[in-house]
Protein backbone atom coordinates (compact mmCIF):
# COMPACT_ATOMS: atom_id res chain seq x y z
CA UNK A 1 0.00 0.00 0.00
CA UNK A 2 1.40 3.31 -1.18
CA UNK A 3 1.18 6.25 1.33
CA UNK A 4 0.50 8.82 -1.63
CA UNK A 5 -3.26 6.96 -1.53
CA UNK A 6 -3.81 8.38 1.96
CA UNK A 7 -3.10 11.73 0.11
CA UNK A 8 -5.52 11.09 -2.81
CA UNK A 9 -7.97 10.60 -0.53
CA UNK A 10 -7.51 12.89 1.35
CA UNK A 11 -7.39 16.11 -1.62
CA UNK A 12 -10.50 14.27 -2.93
CA UNK A 13 -11.85 14.85 0.42
CA UNK A 14 -11.57 18.65 0.48
CA UNK A 15 -12.12 19.08 -3.15
CA UNK A 16 -15.28 17.02 -3.09
CA UNK A 17 -16.27 19.24 0.12
CA UNK A 18 -15.57 22.18 -1.27
CA UNK A 19 -17.25 21.67 -4.37
CA UNK A 20 -20.07 20.71 -2.46
CA UNK A 21 -20.22 23.70 0.17
CA UNK A 22 -20.20 25.86 -3.77
CA UNK A 23 -23.02 23.99 -5.20
CA UNK A 24 -25.29 24.30 -2.00
CA UNK A 25 -24.64 27.83 -2.28
CA UNK A 26 -25.98 28.17 -5.38
CA UNK A 27 -29.23 25.91 -4.52
CA UNK A 28 -28.53 23.31 -6.65
CA UNK A 29 -28.35 20.69 -3.20
CA UNK A 30 -28.92 17.59 -5.38
CA UNK A 31 -25.61 18.20 -7.56
CA UNK A 32 -23.72 18.44 -4.05
CA UNK A 33 -25.74 15.45 -2.58
CA UNK A 34 -24.51 13.53 -5.81
CA UNK A 35 -20.85 15.03 -5.65
CA UNK A 36 -20.39 13.56 -2.47
CA UNK A 37 -22.14 10.27 -3.38
CA UNK A 38 -19.41 10.76 -6.43
CA UNK A 39 -16.32 10.63 -4.17
CA UNK A 40 -17.47 8.45 -2.29
CA UNK A 41 -17.70 5.57 -4.57
CA UNK A 42 -14.54 6.57 -6.17
CA UNK A 43 -12.98 6.41 -2.50
CA UNK A 44 -14.49 3.34 -2.15
CA UNK A 45 -13.50 1.71 -5.26
CA UNK A 46 -9.57 2.62 -4.38
CA UNK A 47 -10.12 1.23 -0.66
CA UNK A 48 -11.88 -2.19 -1.15
CA UNK A 49 -9.12 -4.00 -2.63
CA UNK A 50 -6.90 -3.15 0.38
CA UNK A 51 -9.70 -4.07 2.64
CA UNK A 52 -9.84 -7.48 1.04
CA UNK A 53 -6.55 -8.21 1.86
CA UNK A 54 -7.15 -7.34 5.11
CA UNK A 55 -9.65 -9.79 5.35
CA UNK A 56 -7.34 -12.73 3.45
CA UNK A 57 -5.00 -11.54 5.78
CA UNK A 58 -7.06 -12.30 8.95
CA UNK A 59 -8.24 -15.40 7.64
CA UNK A 60 -5.13 -17.26 6.55
CA UNK A 61 -3.44 -16.07 9.84
CA UNK A 62 -6.54 -17.66 12.10
CA UNK A 63 -6.35 -20.57 9.20
CA UNK A 64 -10.22 -20.28 8.59
CA UNK B 1 8.12 15.70 -16.95
CA UNK B 2 5.27 13.95 -19.21
CA UNK B 3 3.03 13.70 -16.41
CA UNK B 4 3.29 17.23 -15.11
CA UNK B 5 2.76 18.97 -19.04
CA UNK B 6 -0.55 16.51 -18.60
CA UNK B 7 -1.76 17.83 -15.63
CA UNK B 8 -1.43 21.24 -16.18
CA UNK B 9 -2.96 20.44 -19.84
CA UNK B 10 -5.83 18.93 -18.10
CA UNK B 11 -6.14 21.87 -15.60
CA UNK B 12 -5.87 24.41 -18.06
CA UNK B 13 -8.47 22.76 -20.30
CA UNK B 14 -10.37 22.46 -17.31
CA UNK B 15 -10.22 25.57 -16.13
CA UNK B 16 -10.69 27.36 -19.45
CA UNK B 17 -14.05 25.03 -19.93
CA UNK B 18 -15.10 27.05 -16.67
CA UNK B 19 -14.22 30.38 -17.56
CA UNK B 20 -15.63 29.90 -20.88
CA UNK B 21 -18.89 28.92 -19.45
CA UNK B 22 -19.03 32.50 -17.45
CA UNK B 23 -17.66 34.39 -20.28
CA UNK B 24 -20.43 33.21 -22.76
CA UNK B 25 -23.11 34.22 -19.93
CA UNK B 26 -21.35 37.40 -19.39
CA UNK B 27 -21.73 38.30 -23.75
CA UNK B 28 -25.30 37.04 -23.61
CA UNK B 29 -26.11 39.81 -21.09
CA UNK B 30 -24.35 41.82 -23.24
CA UNK B 31 -26.19 40.73 -26.25
CA UNK B 32 -29.26 41.34 -25.07
CA UNK B 33 -28.67 44.90 -23.93
CA UNK B 34 -27.44 45.53 -27.49
CA UNK B 35 -30.57 44.44 -28.76
CA UNK B 36 -32.34 46.68 -26.85
CA UNK B 37 -30.51 49.66 -27.69
CA UNK B 38 -30.59 48.79 -31.22
CA UNK B 39 -34.53 48.32 -30.67
CA UNK B 40 -34.92 52.01 -28.87
CA UNK B 41 -32.64 53.78 -31.52
CA UNK B 42 -34.85 51.51 -34.42
CA UNK B 43 -38.06 52.82 -32.90
CA UNK B 44 -36.44 56.42 -32.78
CA UNK B 45 -35.98 56.06 -36.62
CA UNK B 46 -39.46 54.96 -37.45
CA UNK B 47 -40.76 57.75 -34.74
CA UNK B 48 -39.22 61.07 -35.94
CA UNK B 49 -37.06 60.24 -39.39
CA UNK B 50 -40.34 58.77 -41.01
CA UNK B 51 -37.91 56.61 -43.17
CA UNK B 52 -38.81 53.48 -44.69
CA UNK B 53 -37.92 50.46 -42.83
CA UNK B 54 -34.81 49.64 -45.23
CA UNK B 55 -33.27 53.13 -43.93
CA UNK B 56 -34.32 52.79 -40.49
CA UNK B 57 -32.53 49.65 -40.02
CA UNK B 58 -29.48 50.79 -41.86
CA UNK B 59 -29.00 54.20 -40.40
CA UNK B 60 -29.82 52.18 -36.86
CA UNK B 61 -27.03 49.64 -37.78
CA UNK B 62 -24.57 52.12 -37.98
CA UNK B 63 -25.43 53.04 -34.78
CA UNK B 64 -24.35 49.63 -33.31
CA UNK B 65 -21.91 47.14 -32.60
CA UNK B 66 -21.37 43.58 -34.53
CA UNK B 67 -23.59 41.36 -34.28
CA UNK B 68 -26.19 43.55 -33.83
CA UNK B 69 -25.10 45.61 -36.66
CA UNK B 70 -24.78 43.03 -39.15
CA UNK B 71 -28.12 41.62 -38.94
CA UNK B 72 -29.79 45.10 -38.97
CA UNK B 73 -27.37 45.75 -42.16
CA UNK B 74 -28.24 42.61 -44.16
CA UNK B 75 -31.91 42.72 -43.61
CA UNK B 76 -31.63 46.51 -45.07
CA UNK B 77 -29.86 44.73 -47.69
CA UNK B 78 -32.19 42.36 -48.47
CA UNK B 79 -35.21 44.89 -48.25
CA UNK B 80 -33.63 46.68 -50.93
CA UNK B 81 -34.05 44.38 -53.45
CA UNK B 82 -37.08 44.29 -53.53
CA UNK B 83 -38.10 40.90 -54.56
CA UNK B 84 -41.11 40.46 -52.98
CA UNK B 85 -40.21 38.87 -49.81
CA UNK B 86 -42.03 39.17 -46.55
CA UNK B 87 -40.34 40.76 -43.64
CA UNK B 88 -40.78 37.89 -41.24
CA UNK B 89 -38.82 35.57 -43.89
CA UNK B 90 -35.88 38.02 -44.55
CA UNK B 91 -35.84 38.62 -40.73
CA UNK B 92 -35.90 34.87 -39.99
CA UNK B 93 -33.14 34.17 -42.52
CA UNK B 94 -30.85 36.81 -41.54
CA UNK B 95 -30.75 35.49 -37.88
CA UNK B 96 -30.42 32.13 -39.11
CA UNK B 97 -26.88 33.05 -40.88
CA UNK B 98 -25.82 34.83 -37.77
CA UNK B 99 -26.60 32.35 -35.49
CA UNK B 100 -23.25 31.60 -34.31
CA UNK B 101 -22.63 35.17 -33.25
CA UNK B 102 -25.25 35.11 -30.99
CA UNK B 103 -24.51 33.69 -27.20
CA UNK B 104 -28.25 33.71 -27.19
CA UNK B 105 -30.41 30.46 -25.81
CA UNK B 106 -33.20 29.22 -28.37
CA UNK B 107 -35.71 30.75 -26.33
CA UNK B 108 -34.39 33.77 -26.78
CA UNK B 109 -34.11 33.69 -30.60
CA UNK B 110 -37.20 32.51 -31.07
CA UNK B 111 -38.33 35.92 -29.35
CA UNK B 112 -36.05 37.67 -31.53
CA UNK B 113 -37.47 35.61 -34.68
CA UNK B 114 -41.28 36.73 -33.35
CA UNK B 115 -40.37 40.61 -33.35
CA UNK B 116 -39.66 40.04 -37.14
CA UNK B 117 -43.32 39.34 -37.29
CA UNK B 118 -44.18 42.73 -36.25
CA UNK B 119 -41.89 44.65 -38.19
CA UNK B 120 -43.20 46.90 -40.89
CA UNK B 121 -46.49 45.52 -40.02
CA UNK B 122 -49.84 48.01 -40.46
CA UNK B 123 -49.22 51.80 -39.02
CA UNK B 124 -46.83 53.97 -37.22
CA UNK B 125 -49.15 53.84 -33.78
CA UNK B 126 -49.24 50.33 -33.91
CA UNK B 127 -45.41 49.54 -35.09
CA UNK B 128 -44.96 52.04 -31.21
CA UNK B 129 -47.26 49.64 -29.40
CA UNK B 130 -45.34 46.44 -30.44
CA UNK B 131 -41.79 48.20 -29.87
CA UNK B 132 -43.21 48.66 -26.22
CA UNK B 133 -44.03 45.41 -25.87
CA UNK B 134 -40.79 43.85 -27.17
CA UNK B 135 -38.70 46.29 -25.52
CA UNK B 136 -40.95 45.29 -22.03
CA UNK B 137 -40.26 41.51 -22.97
CA UNK B 138 -36.23 42.43 -23.38
CA UNK B 139 -36.31 44.18 -20.32
CA UNK B 140 -37.75 40.77 -18.76
CA UNK B 141 -35.00 38.66 -20.34
CA UNK B 142 -32.37 41.23 -19.20
CA UNK B 143 -33.28 40.89 -15.41
CA UNK B 144 -33.70 36.84 -15.43
CA UNK B 145 -30.51 36.79 -17.57
CA UNK B 146 -28.83 39.48 -14.77
CA UNK B 147 -30.20 37.24 -11.93
CA UNK B 148 -29.00 33.79 -13.47
CA UNK B 149 -25.79 34.98 -14.23
CA UNK B 150 -24.93 36.88 -10.74
CA UNK B 151 -26.10 32.69 -9.12
CA UNK B 152 -24.06 30.67 -11.63
CA UNK B 153 -21.39 32.54 -13.18
CA UNK B 154 -18.75 32.44 -9.88
CA UNK B 155 -20.27 28.53 -10.09
CA UNK B 156 -19.00 27.67 -13.07
CA UNK B 157 -15.75 29.24 -12.80
CA UNK B 158 -15.31 27.66 -9.49
CA UNK B 159 -16.37 24.42 -10.94
CA UNK B 160 -14.36 24.04 -13.87
CA UNK B 161 -11.09 24.57 -11.48
CA UNK B 162 -11.82 22.13 -9.09
CA UNK B 163 -13.54 19.54 -11.24
CA UNK B 164 -10.10 19.67 -13.06
CA UNK B 165 -8.15 18.98 -10.28
CA UNK B 166 -10.71 16.11 -9.08
CA UNK B 167 -9.88 14.71 -12.72
CA UNK B 168 -6.13 15.10 -12.87
CA UNK B 169 -6.22 13.25 -9.29
CA UNK B 170 -8.11 10.42 -9.99
CA UNK B 171 -5.98 10.00 -13.45
CA UNK B 172 -2.55 10.25 -11.84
Amino acid sequence: MDVNLIFKIAAVGILVSVISQVLKHSGREEHAFLTSLAGLVLVLFWIIPYIYELFETIKNLFAL
Amino acid sequence: MLKFCGVLLIILSGSGMGFRAAYNMRLRLEQLKQLKKAFLLLKGEIRYSHQPMNVALQTAAEKMEEPVSGIFRETAGQLEKFDGRLMYDIWCETLKEHREEFMLTNRQMNFLEDIGNTLGYLDKEMQMNHFDLHLEQLNQEIEEEEKNMKDSARLYRCLGVMGSILVTLILV
